[in-house]
């Protein structure tokens, strides 16, 4: 009797062993699926970077995922929106009145509320933008590719 | 003695002939599907050869060819006297001992990750890793460019500046992404070698008490190192000669292929195809050495089991 007890104190139950097993398959899954999204993150980039504007390339404070800036119609002008700090919060406000040391901005939602007035240099500010792929690289290529030729 | 012919022996007499035309047919049209290489070989790769080794005993000026003469060994003395060419020689020979160990660790450890039954999707996944293999150096380095970019580009936009460490370059980055994303062919080579492993072999080690290590290093690796030695030679032969088309319009020192920029420089810069010529033939003797020695050594460290058995007997 004694002898059986410590057989079975010592054999890994069943479960345990199957618990043990999965852990360590997922675990390895886990580490293939993140080693394969690094490994091809560059990738990634191109692809994400062939859906994007020149516009936003040339903006290094652009979101990295493809979007356009936003813009806002007042009186009859099409103006940049940016992200004011205003406060503790920051607002998405349409500059109007730009200058060095302080600038005049609508807001967007309320343009009827008249010119916001912000201190600070406008250039500082980082664009709004709006998520939105575009296909334009690729109907440029399209067009650039002379098949004929090929 | 006449012995009466059996049916068996008629046969026989009669198929010789037949399997020799066979057999000659064979070779025909074995030559036939192989020529198009072979012309290309000869027109392409074995006669400019030939015309470099030529050329390097002229004083060969592109702009002034009908001056060409021959000056013998000067070339290959000059090369003795030039620090640029021992610089860049030196600088070749320097990316291919960091990027073909890269290249063969990495390889190797996907390998044995993918030889795992625990893993799912095997095959999905084994294309996902080949396919940067296919891409063309010069679009590696288009996207390295974009993605190193200090403004845009995504390794410093998402890790070095939150981390606030200096920016990375493309010329840091270049030659190790190269060589992982060059890694296709050589993972497909190895896992296909350690899947050959006989599975009783194994067992008899398991049985033996030999562990997951003593296992690694007593069985998969001597008997995959055939296909070890395989990938090294054509890693290698890849790191001396895999970007030369990369790199013309950079100075030969921030290159990244050292002997061959320079050569270019030589050759497009120049235009002095002699001198050109000579740097190659160097380079190509230097590499030829370099493959020697692993056949050299391979005697050591590659199990080759047809040569056991043909001592055997």
């Amino acid at each position: 009797m004694k002898n059986s007890k410590q057989t079975k104190r010592h054999e890994p139950s069943t479960l345990g062993l199957r618990l043990w097993t999965f852990t360590g398959a997922a675990l390895l899954n886990l580490f293939v699926f993140i080693l394969l999204l690094v490994y091809l993150s560059p990738l990634s980039y191109m692809i994400v970077t062939s859906l994007k504007t020149r516009t936003q390339l040339q903006d290094s404070k652009a979101p990295i995922l493809p979007a356009t800036p936003r813009t806002f119609e007042y009186q009859g002008k099409v103006l940049d929106v940016y992200e004011v700090p205003i406060g503790n919060q920051i607002r998405d406000l349409a500059l109007y009145d730009p200058h060095i040391k302080y600038s005049g901005f609508i807001d967007p939602s309320n343009p009827n509320a008249g010119v916001i007035q912000w201190t600070g240099y406008y250039r500082s500010l980082n664009k709004a933008y709006t998520p939105q792929i575009t296909f334009d690289n690729y109907i440029q290529l399209w067009k650039t590719i002379k098949y004929p030729h090929v | 003695m006449n012995f009466p012919r059996t049916r068996e022996a008629k046969e026989i007499n009669i198929a010789k002939p037949h399997h020799r035309s066979l057999a000659r047919y064979e070779v025909v049209v074995g030559f036939l599907f192989i020529s198009p290489w072979i012309l290309g070989f000869i027109l392409l790769k074995l006669i400019p050869i030939l015309a470099a080794l030529g050329f390097s005993f002229t004083n060969f000026y592109m702009l002034e060819p009908e001056k060409t003469h021959f000056i013998g060994l000067t070339n290959y003395i000059n090369i003795l006297h030039d620090q640029r060419a021992g610089a860049s020689l030196f600088g070749a020979i320097g990316t291919f001992l960091f990027v073909v160990p890269i290249e063969m660790i990495a390889a190797l450890l996907l390998a044995a990750i993918f030889s795992s039954k625990a893993l799912r999707a095997k095959r999905f996944m084994r294309t996902l890793f080949f396919l940067p293999s296919i891409i063309p150096s010069l679009t590696i380095f288009v996207i390295l460019s974009g993605l190193s970019d200090p403004g845009t580009g995504w390794l410093n936009r998402l890790i070095f500046d939150p981390l606030k460490l200096p920016a990375v370059s493309l010329y840091q980055i270049f030659p190790t992404v190269l060589a992982l994303w060059s890694i296709g062919p050589s993972f497909l080579i190895l896992l296909g070698a350690i899947q050959g492993v006989s599975g009783e072999v194994y067992e008899a080690a398991r049985v033996d008490g030999a562990g997951p290590i003593m296992r690694l290093f007593a069985i998969t690796l001597p008997m995959i190192s055939p296909a070890i030695f395989f990938t090294l030679i054509i890693n290698m032969t890849n790191a001396f000669g895999g970007v030369v088309l990369l790199d013309r319009s950079l100075p030969f020192n921030q290159s990244l292929s050292p002997m061959e920029s320079y050569i270019n420089s030589q050759m497009f810069g120049r235009a002095q195809l002699g001198y050109a010529s000579a740097l190659a033939w160097v380079m190509f003797i230097v590499v030829m050495v370099i493959i020697l020695l692993f056949f050299r050594s391979a005697r050591y460290w590659v199990y080759f089991p047809e040569e056991e058995q043909s001592e055997e007997l």
